[in-house]
């Protein structure tokens, strides 16, 4: 690898820290300042890699680098604690969804009630006002950090290697191209399997020694929801395309894709209301001995389905804000 | 907290307090950010890359500084220099400086 690469990859990890305003023109001034230490420190021999990793090194972590261009009064969460923040997001949403989930478990194993749905769906307002509960705790916590820290958080110089830095990033709105065909032809064979094949999702069983099959899918439940699906995998695909023969994303582009993240999310969390999405009608007509000891199996894998649901809700909710803020960052 | 850890605290806090203005009187002539850490180093005095840049940044946006790029030696290099505003306030620092200076000077000779 060549020692300018290095030079490269490390301005691009600060500058993408930055706010789009001043990054170019960070990146030409550091990129020209590391040049010049790196004249002076070899003098008239060449330099080698371990010049340039030991002088990156002496410079210090990229994140320093960054966060010292960015004026702290400027966020709310700024970018010193911003990833930091989201990692602890992650983990504490993480355990509250878990934590909540398991109790309302806990409580519909042991409570008396006949209206076991009703139950459940006293489940999701709980999820969610304990999600958003976490949310604004961890956020005021590091707001409040942001306030009163006055650069004492320190970043850790040790912490980083140069050989470790990714790729520089040569443009922000760059194409994707392999994860957005990946996209495209996952969402097509959802949108056929959906469509044309909804019996074929089966659960299977043995019978007298061969494996047979039904169909696991609640149909009625399906064609409650599908039309909402269909809606959204055809406009993404339509977004893909567009996105593909433009070759770059654009501000309308971003903000679409997260619009349609957001629509996701709505159906999903109509489907944790809804009825469950797998029954076991088909195999009750197959074999009602088998559909009955599944039953109980079949009644915690419904209600798994809606925690997945919910889970799923809580990644999407994560990616949009991470999108958001990227729109943000790369635009003001 | 260590004695030399507390020295070397106080320490920075002053060197900071006075290296706008060191940076200020460097920049009467227009430098670019590398020749004038060297500079300042050269004088004696210490200023980590990560502090001058941002400060320099500051300073334009303050409207005391100005800056252009050139191309020099085929490398882009940004200069920086005062401007009318930046020379006006450099000349009411140095005085303030000085009267800091000799109030101090008087108060801690005064104690010996």
């Amino acid at each position: 690898m060549s020692k300018m690469n290095f030079i490269d990859k490390y301005v691009s990890e600060v500058s993408r820290r930055l706010w789009k305003k001043n990054r170019k023109d960070i990146e030409k001034e550091l990129k020209s300042t590391l040049e010049d230490m790196l004249e002076e420190k070899v003098g008239n021999r060449e330099a080698t890699e371990e010049d340039v990793v030991e002088l990156l090194k002496e410079y210090g972590n990229p994140k320093k680098v960054a966060s010292s261009y960015n004026n702290p009064d400027k966020f709310v969460i700024g970018p010193k604690v911003f990833d930091l923040y989201l990692m602890v997001l992650k983990i504490v949403l993480a355990v509250v969804f878990a934590l909540t989930i398991l109790g309302s478990g806990i409580s519909l194993a042991f409570s008396e009630t006949e209206n076991v749905f009703l139950e459940l769906l006293l489940i999701i307002p709980n999820i969610l006002s304990a999600g958003i509960g976490a949310f604004g705790g961890v956020t005021i916590i590091f707001a409040l950090i942001e306030h009163f820290s006055d650069e004492e958080i320190d970043i850790k110089d040790d912490e980083w290697e140069p050989k470790d830095l990714p790729e520089a990033v040569e443009d922000y709105d760059k194409v994707n191209v392999l994860s957005i065909i990946t996209k495209i032809i996952l969402i097509i064979f959802a949108l056929v399997v959906f469509n044309f094949y909804p019996d074929k999702i089966p659960i299977f069983y043995q019978s007298g020694g061969d494996w047979v099959f039904a169909s696991a899918l609640n149909m009625e439940a399906l064609s409650k929801f599908l039309p909402y699906w269909n809606i959204l995998w055809i406009v993404s695909i339509v977004l893909s395309f567009i996105i593909l023969i433009k070759g770059k994303w654009n501000l309308i582009t971003k903000i679409l894709d997260i619009l349609l993240s957001v629509f996701s999310i709505i159906i999903l969390a109509m489907m944790i209301k809804g009825p469950n999405i797998i029954n076991l009608k088909e195999l009750d007509l197959l074999n009602p001995q088998l559909a009955k000891d599944l039953s109980p199996v079949f009644s915690i894998l419904g209600n798994m389905t809606k925690v997945f649901f919910g889970i799923l809700i809580s990644v999407i909710l994560f990616d949009i804000v991470k999108k958001s803020y990227k729109i943000i960052k790369d635009r003001v | 907290m260590k004695e030399e850890k507390i020295i070397e605290n106080f320490t920075q806090e002053l060197r900071r307090g006075i290296i706008t203005l060191n940076v200020l009187n460097e920049l009467i002539e227009p430098e670019y950010g590398y020749s004038l850490a060297t500079k300042l180093q050269e004088k004696g005095i210490e200023v980590e890359q990560n502090t001058l840049y941002p400060l320099l940044r500051r300073l334009e946006k303050q409207n005391i500084i100005e800056s252009s790029w050139a191309l020099e030696d085929s490398r882009q290099r940004k200069y920086y220099s005062l401007n009318e505003k930046g020379k006006k306030i450099l000349d009411k620092l140095i005085i303030e400086w000085k009267k800091i200076v000799e109030s101090t000077n008087y108060l801690l000779e005064g104690d010996e």
